[in-house]
């Protein structure tokens, strides 16, 4: 009996172990390059000294914390982080999703294949290409839309590195731009795992293409949804450095309305050469990341249990 | 069916695999290994930072073998150059030292030392000069501001003697337009902004495609017209006005500061300053070349009139604002050749130090490389040199040793060097020799010149407008407690000044 048993482990330990195997360069990639560095959050709370090492400095308290509220300025730069992340959140949900339904619609597959990599390429882009392409748009001396659109019409230019109003819907446009062809590609293999039947019994029931988006794709896609989501929720407090740096040209004039945290904390500290005070501020970033995540998805275990990630 | 989910699979891998991809940044790895700490023949192998402009000179590892000839003979010591980017300095030697490389002699240039000493990175070097670095003792000695002076009592860095010495101010113009423009003003002259407003309105009538104010948002320059002594730190923390005074005052509130706004503004909005100027990455270089620019604020060296004419293939006129000046030392100027606290060999590193500030051939190979390769003499007795073909095979920074032991390029600006350090002497400012300590400041410091990059781009190159943005600037600044910095300031400055 206790043999027989043993005999069976030793062949389900066979199947098992190549696949243990084949996990294990995802682990290690993860131990090392996710976890390992986490040593490094100390640094935080401790007045580096360089000739003791890192483990050894002396501790400070929360004193590398400080400049962050010292002055005040923290106001508007975290509003602009979470209101542009929340933005960028329903955008770049409903926009991505809107042109997978549609690109599902295209029969030709030539067709679809070839606007499918037109959609993609800005994702390819780095951002400081992106900011050179927006520059050629924008410039006051030479950009597209002063010498096409606006000097014909108003006989003046538009120094938009200098004008605020403006930069909310330029951000947003870029980064949806950019991004809409990776969040597309995401939901197209969704909607493309729906199996056909559920159309097929909506086309028998009479249901009209609206209706069947409405009442079959929908609903199919809310898992990929939600995962969305609850990933853009963790980094609600991170924001993309290049998008934020690069395109508005770190123009000074700007800041009310293109600082993020990331930014800010770069811009305070580039002269100062200060570590411990930049990784307070990374890791102030993390925390909240992380309390967030956590309780979107007991929110999220609450209304749908078998939506939620954990 | 299936089919279309196993596609559906595939583009779900393929999009994450973009994903990766994408974030990967192209980290290239050092390519020399960490050497051993004793080199050939139990000679003391030295690492010392290499600064480049951001690319490596093709002809560096010459450049390196033909330095070790010098300093194996000399001093009986190996060098290894460890190449940086001097825009890296700040971000990639910590990372060094926090992993515990090896380096000897460490490069700290445009930015001050004192977040590298509270941070114990390097360390002092007073034990070892007396013994290894008797030349720089002597320097010291003879009056060269050469050690540093972040704190008082120890010496924690040499300073790279520019030459010639001190600051100035001026506007480099070119002189073709100048003379078009019908002004015979000589190299030198003496001018104010009201003069120059008459200039630019008749340049720009004759060059409309042109910019004759070429001032960029990147560099701000209003210090250039006038003498704000920042006394060792940056202006953020108040400054002394002029030769005379010892009051420290917030430098975005003088005269001095609003007279240039009102003029720059005044040239922005008749069209003699690029639109794009707040923002633009255009290099000075690349816009006085293609004659976008037609001039420029300047320090207004000599040497630097030179290597305009010959950068730019233009000649160029330097009219001045201020005579030659001495500020206190400021630690945020210049480069300072230091110790890091991960150095194996420090008095082999001093040795190597005091041989760069001595030996005239160690310095010229580091600032021109090879004779016959990269240069050739004009007139060897005088120290004139000109570039050969080859000459931008091997282009360095003017940050190694002595620069007074340089040879000319093109042609000698001697006699005006030595006219204009002397000049420098006779007016320093009150503050000549002192060095703000900013300990208790920091977090306000880091605040307030968050506040002036904000603002300092826009107003200086006349893009924002007065009215509204002035106000709000100094609002904003006072608001993160620039006056708590100044009272800070002044109190040191008046203790400082008791002991004199």
């Amino acid at each position: 009996m206790k043999a027989k048993t043993m005999g069976k482990r030793r062949i389900r330990w066979k199947k098992v172990i190549p696949i243990y195997i084949m996990l294990l360069p995802a682990m290690l990639y993860f131990l090392i390059n996710n976890y390992l560095p986490m040593y490094g959050i100390t640094i935080a709370f401790r007045k580096l000294d360089y000739s003791v090492g890192i483990l050894n400095s002396p501790f400070n308290g929360l004193e590398n914390f400080k400049f962050l509220f010292a002055s005040g300025n923290l106001g508007p730069v975290v509003r602009n982080t979470l209101l542009y992340n929340i933005a960028f959140m329903i955008i770049g949900t409903v926009l991505p999703i809107t042109v997978a339904i549609l690109f599902n619609e295209i029969r030709s597959v030539l067709a679809q294949r070839f606007y499918q990599t037109v959609i993609l390429v800005p994702y390819l882009m780095s951002m400081v290409i992106v900011s050179y392409l927006v520059f050629a748009f924008l410039s006051a001396d030479t950009g597209f839309i002063n010498k096409s659109i606006v000097e014909p019409l108003t006989g003046n230019s538009i120094s938009f590195y200098q004008e605020k109003i403006f930069w909310p819907f330029i951000l947003v446009f870029v980064n949806e731009w950019k991004s809409i062809g990776f969040g597309m590609v995401l939901y197209m293999s969704t909607i493309l795992g729906i199996s056909t039947e559920y159309y097929e019994a909506a086309k028998v029931d009479g249901a009209t293409k609206w209706q069947q988006i409405r009442y079959v794709t929908l609903p199919q896609l809310k898992p990929t949804i939600i995962t969305m989501t609850v990933l853009s929720i963790s980094k609600i407090c991170a924001s993309d450095f290049g998008l934020f740096y690069q395109v508005p040209k770190n123009s000074g004039t700007l800041y009310s309305v293109t600082q993020t945290i990331d930014t800010y904390v770069y811009n305070a500290l580039m002269n100062q050469n200060n570590i411990a005070m930049s990784s307070a501020a990374s890791v102030l970033q993390a925390i909240i990341g992380f309390v967030l995540v956590i309780v979107c998805n007991a929110v999220i275990r609450k209304v749908s249990k078998e939506n939620a990630i954990f | 069916m299936k089919k279309w989910k196993r596609l559906g699979a595939a583009l779900l891998t393929g999009a994450m695999a973009l994903s990766l991809l994408t974030g990967c940044g192209g980290n290239g790895g050092d390519k020399k290994n960490d050497a051993e700490t004793d080199g050939t023949d139990g000679m003391p192998h030295v690492v010392m930072t290499y600064i480049t402009a951001g690319v490596e000179s093709a002809d560096l590892g010459k450049v390196e073998a033909a330095v070790n000839e010098i300093t194996k003979e000399k001093i009986n010591v190996e060098v290894e150059f460890k190449p940086v980017s001097v825009f890296d300095i700040g971000s990639q030697c910590p990372m060094w030292i926090g992993g515990g490389e090896q380096i000897d002699l460490m490069c700290v240039a445009f930015t001050g030392l004192k977040p590298f000493i509270d941070t114990n990175m390097i360390q002092p070097m007073d034990e070892w000069l007396p013994e290894n670095g008797p030349d720089l003792v002597k320097m010291h000695e003879a009056g060269d501001p050469i050690y540093d002076t972040t704190t008082s009592d120890k010496v924690y860095g040499i300073m790279t003697m520019s030459s010639p010495m001190g600051n100035g101010g001026g506007y480099m113009i070119s002189t073709e337009a100048m003379k078009a423009a019908g002004f015979n003003y000589q190299n030198g002259d003496k001018i104010t902004l009201d003069d120059l407003d008459a200039m630019f309105a008749k340049l720009k009538a004759l060059y409309p495609e042109s910019y004759p104010a070429g001032v960029m948002g990147a560099t701000p320059r209003s210090g250039m017209t006038c003498i704000a002594d920042p006394l060792g730190a940056t202006a953020a923390s108040g400054v002394v006005m002029g030769y005379d005074s010892t009051e420290v005052v917030n430098y975005y509130k003088t005269e001095e500061y609003q007279n240039f706004l009102k003029h720059v503004r005044d040239w922005y909005e008749k069209g003699y300053v690029l639109k794009d100027a707040a923002t633009t990455d255009v290099s000075l270089n690349d816009y006085m070349t293609n004659g976008t620019f037609l001039g420029y604020f300047d320090e207004g060296t000599e040497q630097l009139r030179l290597t305009a004419c010959q950068s730019y293939g233009k000649d160029m006129t330097i009219l001045m604002f201020n005579d030659p000046h001495m500020f206190a030392i400021s630690a945020s100027q210049g480069a300072y050749w230091t110790i890091p606290a991960t150095a194996k060999e420090p008095e082999a590193a001093v040795k190597l130090l005091n041989l760069l500030n001595t030996d005239k051939d160690l310095v010229n190979l580091l600032s021109w490389g090879l004779e016959g390769v990269h240069y050739e003499f004009v007139d060897k007795e005088a120290g004139v040199i000109n570039r050969t073909e080859k000459f931008t095979d091997y282009i360095a920074l003017g940050l190694y040793g002595d620069q007074r032991l340089n040879y000319y390029m093109g042609e000698s600006s001697a006699e005006e060097d030595a006219a204009w350090n002397e000049a420098a002497l006779e007016n320093k400012t009150k503050g000549y020799g002192f060095c703000y300590d900013t300990t208790d400041m920091t977090n306000q410091i880091i605040a307030v010149e968050a506040v002036v990059s904000e603002y300092s781009a826009a107003l200086e190159t006349g893009s924002a407008d007065l009215d509204t943005v002035y106000p709000e600037f100094i609002q904003k600044l006072e608001a993160n407690g620039i006056d708590d910095i100044i009272a800070d300031k002044q109190a040191q400055f008046d203790e400082w000044l008791k002991n004199q």
